[in-house]
C-alpha cells in the first residue's frame, strides 16, 4: 500500500532510500572500471615508493647515528609482550587452586552435565 | 452526523515531533558519550600465543549439549560482534540454549608474526585450539563455525582434516569463487596492483585501507548511516547497536602481510580455491574431502561477500547432510543486531542442537 500523503517522514524515508540505491549504484558502476582501478594502484604505487624510499633514508640516517629505528623498538616492545604474558600464565597457574579428583586445573567446571536433549526429543536410554 | 476527523495524521505528526525532541536530548547524549566496547557474557582466556587467543564462555545452564562449539572468528576484526550487547549477544543466546562455546579470535598481529601464513592458522592455530578445547571440554568431538575469513580458515581445515575430530561445519558468509568478487577483482588486478610491492612496503595490511575497501563498495553508505542514525536517535536499541557496531568497525584489525600477499594472489586473483589448485603446506585442499554435517548461513544483502561468491560452496562440499540458508540482512547484520536476534541465531541453534549431542 501506498504511504498515506500525510506521513510526511514515511516518505522522506523511502526517497533516502531510494537516492541510496541510486548512488550508490552510480557510484560503484565508476569505482568498479578498469580506468579507476588503473589510477588508483598508479597512485598507492608512487605513494608506495616514496614511503619506500623514506624509510630507507630514515634508517641510514638512525644507524650512522647509532639510534634504535621504529622497527628495533617494535621487536623490542613485541619481546617484551611475550615475556609478560608467559609471566602472566605462570601466575595464574601457581594461583589457581588444584581441583579435588586429579581432574586438571582447566577442565570444565564441575557442575555442567553434558546429557542435554534438543527440546521435544526423549533422552537416549 | 458527520464522521469523526480521521485521528492517524494528528497521531503521526504528534509522534514525530516527540522523536524530535527526543533526538535533541539523546544527540547530546550521544555527542557527549564514548561508544562501549562489546563483550557481555563471562569468559576465561585458555590460550594466548601471539596474535591468537581462545576463549571459554561460561556455560550458563547446568545442563548442556554433549559436543562443543569452536567458533572462529575472522582476522580482520575482534570477536566481540558474537557478544555485542545485553540482548544483542549471539553468544549469550547459545548459552542459555544449551551451548558449550569456546572462541577462536586474533588480536593485531606484531611486526614478527608478519609472516603468518594460511599454514600456520590451518595447521598450527585451528589445530592447537581443538586440542584445548579437547582439554578442557573433556569431550573428543566439536563443532566449528566460522564468519567470513573465519569460516574460509575453518573450511581449510575441514578440507585436510576429513576424519575428525570435528563433527559439524558451519560457515557464516564464507566466499568461495573468487572471480565474483565484482570490484575487489578489478581493484586487485594484477595489471595494476603489484602485491609484492605492496606489502614488501607496508609489511602489514592496514586496517584503514580495508575499512575504505569496505566503503567504497557502498560509497554513500556513510552518509545514510549517519541520516539513518538521526532518524532513529529516538531509539535507545538502535543507537546502542548502531554505536557497538561503530566501534567494531573502527576496531579492525591489521592482516599479516604474507597471508595478505598468500590471499590476494592465490585465493582472490587466482580462484585456486575454486578452482581445486590450493595447497595449504603441500597438501591439496578439497572441499569435496569434508563429509560431515555442512551448514552455509548467508545474507541477502551482503556486499562484501556477494551471494555469487558464496553461492556454489554448498554445492562442492561433499556432506551428504548439508543446507545452504539464505537470510535477510548484510554481511554484518546477519550475526549482530536486531534483525539476527529473530533470523540467523534460531535457526543455528535449530540446526546445531539435534547435530551436537
Amino acid at each position: 500500500m501506498a504511504e498515506p500523503a500525510s506521513d510526511l517522514f514515511g516518505i522522506w524515508r523511502t526517497l533516502m532510500q531510494q537516492w541510496e540505491t541510486q548512488a550508490n549504484a552510480a557510484l560503484t558502476g565508476l569505482t568498479g572500471k578498469e580506468e579507476f582501478s588503473r589510477e588508483m594502484n598508479r597512485s598507492m604505487a608512487v605513494t608506495l615508493r616514496m614511503q619506500a624510499a623514506f624509510n630507507e633514508a630514515v634508517d641510514k640516517a638512525l644507524t650512522t647515528f647509532n639510534l634504535p629505528s621504529k622497527d628495533d623498538l617494535a621487536r623490542v616492545s613485541d619481546r617484551i609482550g611475550v615475556i609478560e604474558m608467559k609471566l602472566d600464565a605462570l601466575l595464574a597457574a601457581a594461583a589457581a587452586p588444584p581441583r579435588a579428583g586429579g581432574e586438571p586445573a582447566d577442565g570444565p567446571p564441575p557442575r555442567v552435565r553434558r546429557t542435554r536433549r534438543p527440546p521435544g526429543k526423549a533422552p537416549a536410554e | 452526523m458527520t464522521a469523526p476527523a480521521d485521528p492517524a495524521p494528528i497521531d503521526r505528526l504528534r509522534q514525530g515531533v516527540e522523536r524530535a525532541v527526543q533526538r535533541n536530548i539523546k544527540g547530546w547524549e550521544y555527542l557527549s558519550s564514548p561508544g562501549k566496547a562489546g563483550g557481555v557474557s563471562k569468559r576465561e582466556l585458555l590460550v594466548k600465543r601471539g596474535t591468537m587467543n581462545l576463549f571459554h564462555y561460561e556455560p550458563i545452564v547446568e545442563e548442556i549439549y554433549r559436543t562443543p562449539l569452536l567458533m572462529v572468528m575472522a582476522t580482520s576484526n575482534p570477536s566481540y560482534v558474537f557478544d555485542l550487547l545485553p540482548g544483542q549477544s549471539l553468544v549469550a543466546y547459545l548459552l542459555e540454549r544449551g551451548h558449550d562455546i569456546y572462541v577462536l579470535e586474533w588480536s593485531k598481529p606484531s611486526r614478527e608474526e608478519n609472516r603468518l601464513r594460511f599454514e600456520d592458522y590451518v595447521l598450527d592455530f585451528i589445530p592447537a585450539s581443538i586440542a584445548a578445547v579437547q582439554r578442557h571440554s573433556g569431550e573428543q568431538n566439536v563443532s566449528i563455525a566460522g564468519y567470513c575469513m573465519g569460516g574460509l580458515l575453518s573450511l581449510l581445515y575441514a578440507s585436510l582434516h576429513p576424519t575428525g575430530p570435528l563433527s559439524n561445519l558451519i560457515c557464516f558468509t564464507t566466499p568461495f569463487n573468487f572471480s565474483k568478487f565484482g570490484a575487489w577483482n578489478v581493484w586487485s588486478d594484477p595489471k595494476y596492483f603489484d602485491v609484492d610491492q605492496f606489502v614488501d612496503t607496508v609489511g602489514q595490511f592496514p586496517p584503514e585501507m580495508f575499512v575504505a575497501a569496505v566503503d567504497m563498495l557502498r560509497p554513500v553508505g556513510r552518509v545514510t548511516g549517519a541520516v539513518q542514525l538521526w532518524d532513529n536517535l529516538w531509539n535507545d536499541d538502535f543507537v546502542k547497536t548502531k554505536r557497538a557496531l561503530d566501534k567494531w568497525s573502527a576496531d579492525t584489525l591489521p592482516l599479516p602481510g604474507e597471508l595478505f600477499r598468500q590471499a590476494a594472489k592465490e585465493i582472490i586473483i587466482a580462484n585456486k580455491l575454486y578452482e581445486g589448485t590450493l595447497t595449504i603446506g603441500g597438501r591439496p585442499i578439497d572441499v569435496g574431502a569434508i563429509k560431515v554435517p555442512f551448514l552455509h548461513l548467508v545474507a541477502e544483502h551482503d556486499h562484501i561477500v556477494p551471494y555469487e561468491v558464496a553461492r556454489e560452496l554448498v554445492g562442492r562440499v561433499g556432506s551428504t547432510d548439508k543446507e545452504e540458508v539464505m537470510l535477510k540482512g548484510g554481511h554484518v547484520s546477519l550475526i549482530a543486531g536486531a534483525g539476527a536476534v529473530k533470523r540467523m541465531w534460531p535457526k543455528l541453534d535449530e540446526w546445531l542442537a539435534p547435530r551436537a549431542v
